[in-house]
């Protein structure tokens, strides 16, 4: 009876709920899937401490789950068992941040195309079988026993499951190797050379008035959680001043989308860029602690400003500026790398030349890296697995377990991994469906997803996370860590792993109905392991119960603080690296940046992030190459235009993407996708660009590549999820947007618009609370992750390529993104709106969030004929779906185009062979949104929307009225709600805070105060329709 | 020697002209119940029959009336007091808007029912009542016929038969209720 | 000039003898002055009961094979559209071209045409019938069914085009189980229910009052003892006496003096559902009478197209000869020059105002990826027509039937470049978008075709075509007399 120790329930209802939970799950599922389907786990998995209390009687309450998922501690929402929501969690201490796929992980779960159960895959000869675990345990063991078998992971940071390689290493000489595909060690070994200490601390972007990127790209990987502190400075008339950006870079990335100054410059002169300002800083402006350091000079001198901007083609002025400003922002500055553009050839130089800036600029000095939060970045290991591909070639391998990694898709070509595969006697997979790499191994072990199997992670600052399960594995899968333990214990190997599994029997002598022990193994090790090394006591006992389900209520615990990091001293050696710079190459270079929705591609069977469009790009299901503008027109292209792009011996046929703001001698492709057999919904979508890549000096190289590309006939359409680009704002003020000169000198500067005329009528009043929102687009980086959110939140259907391309997106919130054509004597004419050189070449970039803006006077409403959209008494815009019959009338009339229609029925399987074939659309979409446990995410507050009926932005009126419901309930005043009682999907999934939503008439509502604000702007005031959404400024920091 | 069944008596002429003279000359005669039977309306007949202007136009005013209030009395209804609902921040009494749909239905009502009871009162207006059972095919092709029905006031066979001779009628007969004719 | 001798008041002439101007008769006026004559309205001297043969009989004899083969081939675009519609119900409007920002398409622009279409037979009937404009005697019957056919045709476009078209009837305004829940009065689209409905069932009782005398006709005429009382029943039993005739007429003079105005009403009211909305392009004041006029255009090009034919199947030419082509080309080329004048004021008012929105749509509708659409409408609409500044083209049956048929393609487009290049590109450039028909709106878009025409086929067989009595009774009694006998004709008998 553990549990009831963690209840605030009597037991008696605790049992109850337990009941209702199961009862209830099967009920929410019987529907759409087997009712086995969801199942509470068994552990006392122990709800999230501030919604405990919540947890009136179970039933039709969501319970919260802290667990961890890819290194992210994330919070885990869940109804009747089934997990529907994943938020950033909201008390996190590690500063780690969520990425697209964290909250898009619920497609993952659910995926239809997971394996069911252990398969014989038969190396790809005959077509794959069911199997059982048995079995696969039969085939393992005794092979894992004989020894010279390896392990290939992906990078594993999970304390336990590193303890139990370990231990089954030492025993069966099992050999371990972890690939990640998207890593350059570069980072790791300029700052273990410079340093002796490959730990990178943390860049405290909150404290720098002055933050200068060569190519980094802390907003397209926001993992590390940098995009929060980075929009802490980026309001301006806030407490602290704005903070400058200034980026270089060679593609337009959605971190130099967000840069106030951004400088083309391609990847493979980024390092002898970064080094020329250096150059300049510590020689030319004799600035910082270095400036008298002969060595440092000596191996600088080859990089002259003028040299090297002459050959990167800038103005040399562009360099010793940047230098000037970063020695006048000594101190109070950082330089950031780290991007695709570390991971060229040249990478280590710019990691090097980065640090000597940084040192230069007194960054570690002033206290602007936060040591405490140093982590050693992720290895890529592309060196090991170079050297495992020769090993089976050589026959040294006998049994190759595969788990978590897929180097059949993602190793560069040379390393020819299939072909070494096929020289293994015995591959076993433990993905968790038939991947490319699964597809020619023996057998398929599926292991479970984070959210149904146990485990934990390591985070910055000493903090330890438990990865606790939210629901029973769907499918007959085991965890990562139960396989391996079981494994390794049947394969006699001692001590914890041995004891892990000997607790899953029951204890010799047990009271007859004592409950029975959990039967994962995986369960016994964690907590034995945290145990040992954590809590320092024993499982079982009381202490160490209160201390583990403590953990399990936070998510996390304060380990003992990491080894204090060294003193910032340069070593002199390390400044070799500024000397070995290869050449950049003569004509066109190549970048291949991961995808910025999948990154390495592993979901790529999610269509949330397939569907999700590029925020630079807006190209959704699939990437192009994209080819600067001057170029691209110069080829006589169009968008879609299939190019062949050679780099060495690969080549690959792709559409062709005019990619605003990239630099004129460099092309890039996106990895992560062209998946061959990650399942229905990812086959086959978009160019697969990971056999392109090269390894050279262990490294896996992604840009920089020599590149000819070249024409070929046909075109393959690319989804767009935006009609047009550019927008001039002197004709079209949509988006309010200033510079900082600007807005000093008038704080309403960027707002201005035409006004409209007076209402022919009295408005309606709004007596007790109207909710409103306000989005702060300074703080708005254009990241997305609302739209999964929302699209989460709100049950929102998938539509596939084909749906993107007949422009029938169902996303409730969508971002625009805009380059602003920038002011000249006269208009524009008509063709700014297709892109001008003069506009794109050097874009301005803007994101507009844009969803429902709940118009006080709803141009939808009035020429609605049946009623079913009208205002509410809290000035909501209601779309009623019911009584909807779907004339669209209402979507024409919206200006603001946020009206989703249902074209199709996305909610229930079409099987009818003579339709699905009279329009195969039919069968795809049916296939996208409703195969097998799909439907399981959907959240049972929402309505599932039926063909034919209209549907948009509610601003998440389910949590409105359930506040409203628990005010009831309470029996407090239900006239105005004071700020975060409600918080709409979107504003939760917000990183930056740029979304602030709230009842306008509370005393004291921050979104009030926002609606009030100078900076903010309702749109299209000149048609009278007064959105509820405020804008604010989007301010550039103009001043050097 | 005069059959008792006997309905009334026809004749017919082969011209407007001669049918609007003859007209007169019936109704001067001071016969009542008699009725011309026609391919197309003739100008001035009503007058030459000594009929009044047709009652049909007051029916019509009525029913466009009616309409009006319908229409009115429905939209105010629905929108401000049965459910009254903010749509786009209007007002719920938002006449402007009400004005097509009045004008429909006024124009529903009034042509509607004109129609419907045009047929009726053509049907009633008729002698003898219900209508007579014989007709004169030719009256829908190129035949003018004059009727004087047996249901007058001062009917009498011999009489009718030598007056209708007398105003240039060809082929009178007289009709009972078999449609037989006899000279 | 011979035939002037022959009857001096009563003229007679052959079609080909029409001139379109009228006969002098030299010296022949009262004072001994010239006398100007009109020239007949139906020509060949034929009388009284050779109108009823010649029109009746269509409705008597067994279908020719031409009617036949094109009966087959309008049941056949029928079909495929049905076939679609049903593809459609099953599916959704996944299948259209529809999407976002172009959320009426097709459908719309149909609807829109054929209400269009349908103003003409109206138009014809009451409007000339206020100003005697005799010469409409010839065309107004076929002329009202066209219209008739025509709504009907339109009248399914909003209700397939809904998203849930099972749930269409919520859209009438009646007493219910949902609150009750009634319909918005605000909304445009609950406007167009009461206008198309009124229009259907105004027309109908209109064409059918016209009908009664000539379903007596028609049932004088029978043999076969059923079909007797078949037009018997539909005639109301119809005698022609003065009596009924005197309510007749004051009847149809007030059903001309309502339908007059709702003619305009209807498509006023069609054009609400554009003027009333926000969208550049569609919140225009011009709309109304712009939309009107346009209907009438492409009425009155549809009847020419269905006169043509007429003439032609069943030798009509005597009731409706070159004179009524001519008027009715007269009429084409005056609305031509209107609609043609409010394309012009469009701009002109885009420019004037001084509106950023306004000023693109125009500029995109001429000029942008739609212009050639633009280009179609504005050639068929505004130029071509005005081929009729010459007498002789008027006058051409060929020129008339190949301009008709143009006018109609491009009044087709002038709704298709409404709809949408107005929507397309509207306020934000992030959801600008391209809308192009697929296969199943042309299916749809043939089927209604087929429909009209299906319609109209079946009514030529079963009714007279030409109002007869109406005819009668602009003919000269002196030509289109009987001779007079005394041979007692032989007494009918009903019931």
């Amino acid at each position: 009876m553990k549990r009831n120790e963690t209840s605030p329930h009597p037991e008696a209802l605790e049992v109850d709920r337990r009941e209702f939970l199961r009862v209830g799950g099967a009920l929410a599922a019987a529907g759409a899937l087997a009712s086995a389907g969801c199942r509470q786990p068994q552990e006392a998995t122990v709800p999230f401490h501030d919604m405990s209390e919540k947890l009136v009687d179970g039933q039709g309450q969501p319970r919260f789950f802290a667990s961890v998922l890819d290194g992210s501690p994330v919070l885990l929402r869940t109804r009747e068992g089934r997990p529907i929501l994943v938020a950033p969690s909201p008390d996190d201490a590690s500063g780690r941040g969520t990425t697209l796929r964290h909250h898009a992980a619920l497609m993952d779960l659910y995926d239809p195309d997971r394996a069911p159960g252990p398969v014989w895959v038969r190396r790809g000869k005959g077509a794959p079988v069911a199997s059982a675990w048995t079995v696969v345990t039969s085939e393992v063991v005794p092979r894992l026993a004989k020894g010279s078998a390896v392990l290939l992971t992906g990078p594993v940071s999970s304390p336990s499951l590193k303890a139990a390689i370990a231990e089954i290493s030492a025993k069966t000489g099992l050999v371990h190797v972890a690939y990640a595909p998207l890593e350059s060690d570069a980072v790791a070994t300029a700052w273990l050379r410079a340093f002796g200490d490959a730990r990178v601390p943390r860049p405290r972007l909150d404290k720098a008035d002055l933050v200068v990127g060569f190519g980094a790209e802390f907003l397209d990987d926001p993992s590390d959680g940098l995009e929060r502190d980075f929009a802490l400075r980026r309001a301006p008339g806030g407490g602290a001043p704005m903070s400058r950006f200034i980026q270089l870079e060679g593609r337009l990335t959605l971190t130099g989308a967000n840069a106030d100054r951004r400088i083309r410059v391609r990847d493979s002169e980024l390092a002898s860029v970064a080094a020329a300002v250096a150059h300049a800083v510590v020689i030319g402006q004799r600035a910082g602690p270095l400036a008298n350091d002969a060595e440092v000079a000596k191996a600088l001198a080859p990089f002259a400003p003028e040299v090297v901007a002459k050959r990167a083609g800038i103005d040399p002025s562009v360099l010793t500026g940047l230098a000037a400003e970063l020695a006048k922002a000594r101190g109070r500055a950082v330089v950031l790398a780290g991007g695709t553009a570390s991971a060229s050839p040249s990478g280590e130089t710019l990691e090097m030349a980065t640090l000597l800036l940084n040192l230069s600029i007194d960054a570690f000095g002033a206290g602007l890296f936060d040591e405490a939060a140093a982590e050693a970045p992720r290895a890529g290991g592309a060196r090991a697995l170079a050297a495992l591909a020769d090993d089976l070639r050589a026959g040294k391998v006998a049994t190759l377990i595969v788990a978590g990694a897929n180097p059949v898709y993602d190793a560069p070509a040379s390393v020819r991994f299939a072909e070494a595969l096929a020289k293994v006697s015995f591959v076993v997979s433990l993905n968790d469906r038939v991947d490319e790499t699964a597809a020619l191994a023996d057998f398929l072990a599926p292991a479970s997803h984070p959210f149904e199997s146990w485990g934990d992670e390591a985070l910055p600052r000493g903090l330890f996370a438990v990865q606790q399960p939210a629901i029973q594995p769907l499918y007959d899968t085991k965890g990562l860590l139960d396989l391996l333990v079981a494994w390794g214990a049947a394969a006699g190997v001692p001590g914890a792993v041995a004891a892990a599994v000997a607790a899953t029997a029951p204890a010799p002598g047990a009271a007859p109905g004592a409950p029975a022990p959990n039967p994962n193994p995986g369960w016994h090790y964690l907590r034995a392991h945290w145990g040992r090394t954590l809590l320092g006591r024993e499982p079982g006992t009381p202490a160490f119960e209160a201390a583990w389900n403590a953990v399990l209520r936070d998510g996390y615990l304060q380990g003992p603080a990491p080894a204090a990091a060294p003193p910032r001293r340069l070593a002199v050696p390390a400044l070799a690296l500024l000397g070995s710079l290869p050449e950049a190459p003569a004509g066109l270079e190549l970048q291949l940046y991961p995808h910025f929705a999948l990154r390495d591609g592993r979901g790529a069977n999610n269509g949330w992030l397939q569907e999700f469009p590029d925020p630079v790009t807006r190209i959704s299901w699939g990437g192009a190459v994209s080819i600067a503008p001057r170029r691209f027109d110069e080829m006589k292209l169009a968008n879609g235009d299939l190019v062949e792009v050679k780099a060495g011996e690969a080549t690959l046929i792709a559409p062709a993407y005019r990619h605003a703001g990239m630099h004129h001698d460099q092309v890039a492709i996106p990895l992560g996708l062209g998946r061959s057999a990650c399942g229905v919904i990812g086959n086959g979508i978009g160019p697969n660009a990971f056999p392109l890549r090269a390894i050279s000096g262990g490294r896996t190289v992604s840009a920089g590549i020599p590149v000819t590309v070249r024409r070929v006939t046909g075109r393959e359409e690319l989804a767009f999820a935006q009609g047009s680009d550019v927008i001039d704002r002197d004709r079209r003020p949509l988006v309010p947007a200033t510079t900082l000169t600007a807005f000093e000198k008038d704080a309403k500067a960027g707002t201005e618009q035409a006004k409209g005329g007076p209402s022919a009528w009295p408005e309606h009043k709004f007596p007790d609370a109207r909710w409103a929102m306000a989005i702060d687009l300074s703080k708005c980086n254009g990241c997305g992750k609302c739209v999964i959110g929302c699209q989460a939140e709100n049950n929102i259907p998938v539509v596939g390529r084909r749906g993107v391309l007949d422009r029938r997106e169902m996303s409730w919130i969508r971002i625009d993104r805009y380059y602003d054509a920038p002011k000249k004597d006269g208009r524009w004419g008509a063709e700014v709106w297709d892109g001008p050189l003069a506009v794109v070449e050097e874009p301005q970039t803007l994101f507009t969030p844009m969803l429902c803006q709940h118009c006080e006077n709803a141009p939808c409403e009035t020429v609605c004929p049946f009623v079913a959209t009208m205002h509410s008494e809290d000035g909501l815009n209601q779309q009623i779906y019911n009584r909807c019959v779907g004339t669209r009338y209402c979507a024409n009339n919206c200006p603001f185009k946020v009206r989703r229609f249902n074209f199709w029925e996305y909610s229930t399987a079409k099987t009818s062979a003579l339709f699905r074939a009279l329009d195969r659309r039919i069968g795809r979409f049916s296939d996208l949104n409703t195969r097998g446990l799909m439907q399981m995410k959907n959240n049972p507050e929402v309505t599932v929307r039926g063909r034919g009926v209209m549907e948009k932005c509610s601003f998440c009126i389910q949590r409105i009225r359930e506040a409203r419901a628990a005010a009831t309930r309470a029996g407090r005043k239900k006239d105005h709600f004071a700020d975060g009682v409600v918080v709409p999907a979107c504003m939760e999934a917000c990183p930056t805070g740029a979304i602030t939503f709230g009842d306008i008439h509370a005393p004291g509502s921050r979104v009030a105060a926002l609606a009030a604000h100078p900076r903010a702007m309702k749109l299209l005031e000149a048609t009278g329709v007064k959105p509820s959404i405020s804008y604010l400024t989007k301010v550039r920091h103009d001043k050097a | 020697m005069m059959p008792t069944s006997t309905k009334g008596i026809l004749g017919h002429f082969c011209g407007p002209d001669e049918a609007l003279a003859a007209a007169a000359k019936v109704r001067d005669a001071g016969w009542k119940h008699f009725d011309f039977l026609t391919p197309f309306p003739i100008h001035g007949m009503e007058e030459a029959m000594g009929q009044k202007r047709s009652w049909i136009p007051y029916v019509t005013a009525l029913l466009a009336l009616g309409g009006i209030l319908f229409a009115q009395g429905l939209q105010n209804y629905v929108m401000v007091f049965d459910w009254p609902m903010n749509f786009g921040g209007k007002p719920h009494a938002s006449w402007p808007a009400f004005i097509p749909i009045t004008f429909e239905a006024m124009v529903f009502w009034a042509a509607l029912g004109t129609a419907l009871v045009a047929i009726i009162a053509g049907k009633k207006d008729t002698v003898p009542q219900p209508p007579p059972m014989v007709i004169e095919t030719g009256a829908t092709v190129d035949r003018f016929v004059v009727w004087i029905s047996a249901t007058d006031p001062k009917w009498n066979p011999d009489e009718a038969l030598a007056f209708l001779k007398s105003i240039g009628a060809q082929g009178v007969r007289l009709v009972d209720a078999e449609g037989g004719a006899h000279a | 000039m011979t035939r002037l001798e022959t009857s001096p008041y009563a003229t007679v002439m052959d079609d080909g003898q029409l001139t379109g101007h009228p006969i002098v008769l030299a010296g022949k006026g009262p004072y001994g002055g010239d006398l100007e004559v009109d020239e007949p309205l139906v020509t060949g001297g034929k009388t009284w009961a050779e109108v009823d043969r010649d029109i009746c009989m269509h409705t008597e004899q067994f279908p020719t094979k031409r009617w036949w083969m094109a009966f087959a081939v309008a049941a056949t675009a029928l079909a495929i559209g049905t076939f679609a519609m049903l593809m459609l119900f099953y599916s959704g409007m996944g299948i259209l071209g529809i999407n976002r920002p172009v959320g009426w398409g097709s459908f719309i622009i149909n609807f829109v045409f054929w209400i269009g279409i349908g103003h003409a037979g109206t138009l014809i009937s009451a409007v000339l019938y206020l100003f005697r404009q005799q010469w409409r005697t010839g065309i107004n019957r076929a002329a009202e069914a066209m219209t008739l056919f025509a709504v009907a045709c339109a009248g399914i476009f909003p209700i397939i085009h809904l998203g849930r078209p099972w749930f269409a009837y919520w859209l009438v305004p009646y007493p219910n189980a949902r609150g009750p829940l009634w319909v918005n009065f605000n909304s445009p689209l609950a406007w167009d229910i009461f206008a198309i409905s009124t229009y259907g069932l105004v027309s109908l009782a209109f064409w059918y009052i016209g009908l009664l005398p000539d379903l007596a006709t028609v049932r004088d005429r029978a043999t076969h003892p059923w079909r007797k009382k078949i037009y018997n029943a539909m005639s109301f039993g119809w005698t022609g006496s003065h009596r009924a005739w005197r309510h007749y007429e004051s009847a149809y003079m007030i059903l001309a003096a309502f339908a007059t105005p709702l003619v305009f009403s209807v498509h006023t009211i069609v054009s609400f559902d554009f003027a009333t909305s926000i969208l550049p392009g569609w919140h225009t004041t011009i709309f109304p009478p712009y939309f009107v006029i346009g209907a009438i255009f492409s009425g009155f090009a549809m009847v020419i197209t269905l006169m043509t034919f007429m003439r032609g199947y069943f030798g009509l030419t005597n009731y409706i000869t070159t004179n009524h082509m001519e008027a009715m080309a007269k009429i084409l080329m005056l609305t031509g020059l209107l609609v043609g004048f409010a394309y012009s004021t469009e701009f002109f008012m885009a420019w004037y105002s001084g509106s950023e929105w306004e000023g693109f749509v125009f500029k995109n509708r001429a000029f942008g990826p739609y212009g050639w659409a633009y280009a179609i409408m504005f050639t068929c609409n505004a130029i071509v027509p005005q081929i009729f500044w010459w007498k002789k083209m008027r006058r051409h049956a060929w020129v008339l039937f190949v301009v008709s048929i143009l006018v109609n393609v491009g009044m087709w487009f002038e709704r298709y470049v409404i709809v949408v290049t107005s929507l397309h590109r509207d306020f934000l450039p992030s959801s600008w978008g391209m809308y192009a028909l697929t296969r199943w709106d042309y299916m749809i878009l043939l089927g209604s075709f087929g429909l009209f025409f299906t319609l109209f086929l079946l009514f030529v067989r079963v009714l007279p075509v030409i109002a007869i009595s109406e005819v009668k009774g602009v003919m000269d009694p002196k030509v289109a007399r009987s001779a007079p006998t005394d041979a007692a004709p032989a007494a009918g008998t009903r019931r």
